[in-house]
């Protein structure tokens, strides 16, 4: 039996206020083509209606809202919606590309910090953010519009996401992210770079890196982390390498069974409301919407279990021995099959490589 | 009168407070995000004072109104709105006037 039932409490809420982005990365999930640009535009919701969602997610009892996009500081409306949803009082998040710092935001952001930014740096030269994000002087705008929201109150992190366009900096980012801004601000990377959703734009098949290549990052990136805590004369033969998931004592007592309607937080204690106005259990997975406009925030949310419909998984995954490895969810699965039961390539090889690494040891014990 | 009933203490306005989950929860907002690692939870007792210190209040006032809400004596309120005010003093929470 499961130890909890299932109790929908919504905690966490993204807004992601457009589709539109003034970059153009090459794996971006969300962006759509600049020729819909105007069509987008018209079709986002206004900032009377995010305002209004802030009120009523303020009312179902929701701590925390991340502003994110595309990006959120392109919408010219910005500073309206923001100062009409902080006024609402939540645990308020941002994810910027740190472009469009202009001192009007600062002004803005002075007088109502954010409580966390997370910040994208995707390359460490101007040249790589050409490659990556189609403009070289976006490097420059990234590194001066971090610098300003580092004054800030709030707590910053930086986020990358590696591709082949940009592997060759991956440590350079991190390098460059600690000489501008402080040994204490770690680089945090995407574990796996997925296909695009909802028609956006992007081409990530051509650019995202083999699984093997992006398994090696994952784990030399670990392993620095090991060896710059421990220090340079560590011997890495003497890691062991196992899987994130939790052997401590702590969890052996903790509730192994919890019952969710996509076997994560999504559409259970979280959601996202769309650019145009759909509630989703999470920006990535748009196989299931409501209405959010028609029917109001708080009904969209309660009526959205209704929506779910899952089938049975394929057939290897039914069989498969791996996974607790395995990185798949209900999103990725329909974002690179385009099936919700769908078996996606990718990520299956990720877990195929990872399980081959694992101390067989460790994995039974 | 002693120099406790004089003194007037009240919520600074940089707090919103309301329910997250159903549970009562202080906001942190403007200049001091960076002060709390999230929401702060409150209990009863803690959510009753804020409401009472969004006007001026002396700890009297304070300690008279939780025991008659709670119907408890003020003997045994009074170490609780104490604690409570210390805390709120540390964290500059709230103003003395
Ligand atoms: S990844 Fe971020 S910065 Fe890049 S195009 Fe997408 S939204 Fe813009
Ligand atoms: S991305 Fe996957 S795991 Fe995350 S919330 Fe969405 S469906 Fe759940
Ligand atoms: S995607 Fe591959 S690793 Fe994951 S469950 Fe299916 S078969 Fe197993």
């Amino acid at each position: 039996m499961a130890d909890y039932i299932l109790e929908r409490n919504p905690i966490n809420a993204s807004f992601e206020l457009t589709v539109r982005c003034n970059l153009r990365c090459k794996m971006c999930l969300f962006r759509h083509d600049e020729a819909e640009n105007n069509d987008l535009k018209v079709n986002e919701l206004s900032a009377k209606q995010w305002i209004d969602f802030a009120r009523q997610a303020a009312e179902m009892g929701i701590g925390g809202i991340l502003f994110t996009g595309g990006e959120p500081l392109l919408r010219d409306d910005f500073p309206e919606i923001y100062e009409g949803v902080y006024q609402h009082g939540f645990i308020i998040s941002l994810y910027t590309n740190a472009t469009l710092v202009t001192p009007e935001i600062m002004n803005l952001f002075r007088k109502y910090p954010p409580h966390k930014i997370g910040i994208s740096i995707y390359g460490a030269t101007p040249e790589t953010y050409k490659t990556v994000c189609g403009s070289s002087s976006a490097f420059q705008k990234a590194i001066d519009g971090s610098r300003s929201l580092l004054t800030l109150p709030s707590v910053i992190e930086f986020r990358s996401t590696i591709i082949k366009d940009n592997l060759h900096e991956s440590r350079a980012i991190e390098e460059l992210v600690k000489d501008e801004f402080g040994e204490k601000y770690p680089v945090s990377l995407s574990r796996m770079v997925m296909k695009s959703v909802r028609g956006a734009c992007s081409d990530v098949e051509s650019c995202r890196l083999s699984p093997e290549d992006n398994v090696r990052l994952m784990l030399q990136k670990s392993i620095d982390t090991l060896k710059n805590k421990i220090g340079k004369n560590f011997d890495e033969k003497n890691i062991r390498i196992h899987y994130g998931i939790n052997k401590s004592k702590t969890d052996c007592f903790s509730p192994r069974l919890k019952a969710s309607l996509l076997g994560c937080g999504g559409g259970t204690d979280s959601f996202a409301v769309t650019w145009d106005g759909k509630l989703q259990a999470c920006q990535l997975l748009g196989a299931f919407q409501t209405d959010a406009v028609k029917h109001g925030l708080k009904k969209a949310w309660e009526i959205f279990p209704l929506e779910i419909k899952l089938p049975p998984f394929d057939s290897k995954c039914q069989n498969c021995s791996l996974g607790e490895i395995c990185q798949c969810c209900f999103a990725s699965r329909y974002a690179e099959t385009g099936s919700l039961s769908g078996c996606p390539e990718y990520a299956c090889r990720d877990s195929e490589i990872i399980d081959s690494l694992i101390f067989k040891e460790s994995k039974t014990s | 009168m002693n120099k406790e009933t004089n003194q007037l203490f009240q919520a600074k306005e940089n707090y919103i407070m309301r329910k997250i989950a159903g549970k009562d929860v202080l906001i942190p907002i403007g200049g001091n995000v960076a002060n709390f690692n999230g929401f702060i939870e409150m209990n009863p007792t803690a959510a009753f004072i804020w409401n009472i210190l969004k006007s001026p209040a002396s700890k009297y006032e304070i300690v008279k109104a939780v025991s008659e809400a709670f119907e408890t004596d003020e003997g045994i309120a009074r170490p609780d709105v104490d604690e409570f005010i210390s805390l709120l003093s540390e964290h500059d929470m709230i103003e003395v006037l």
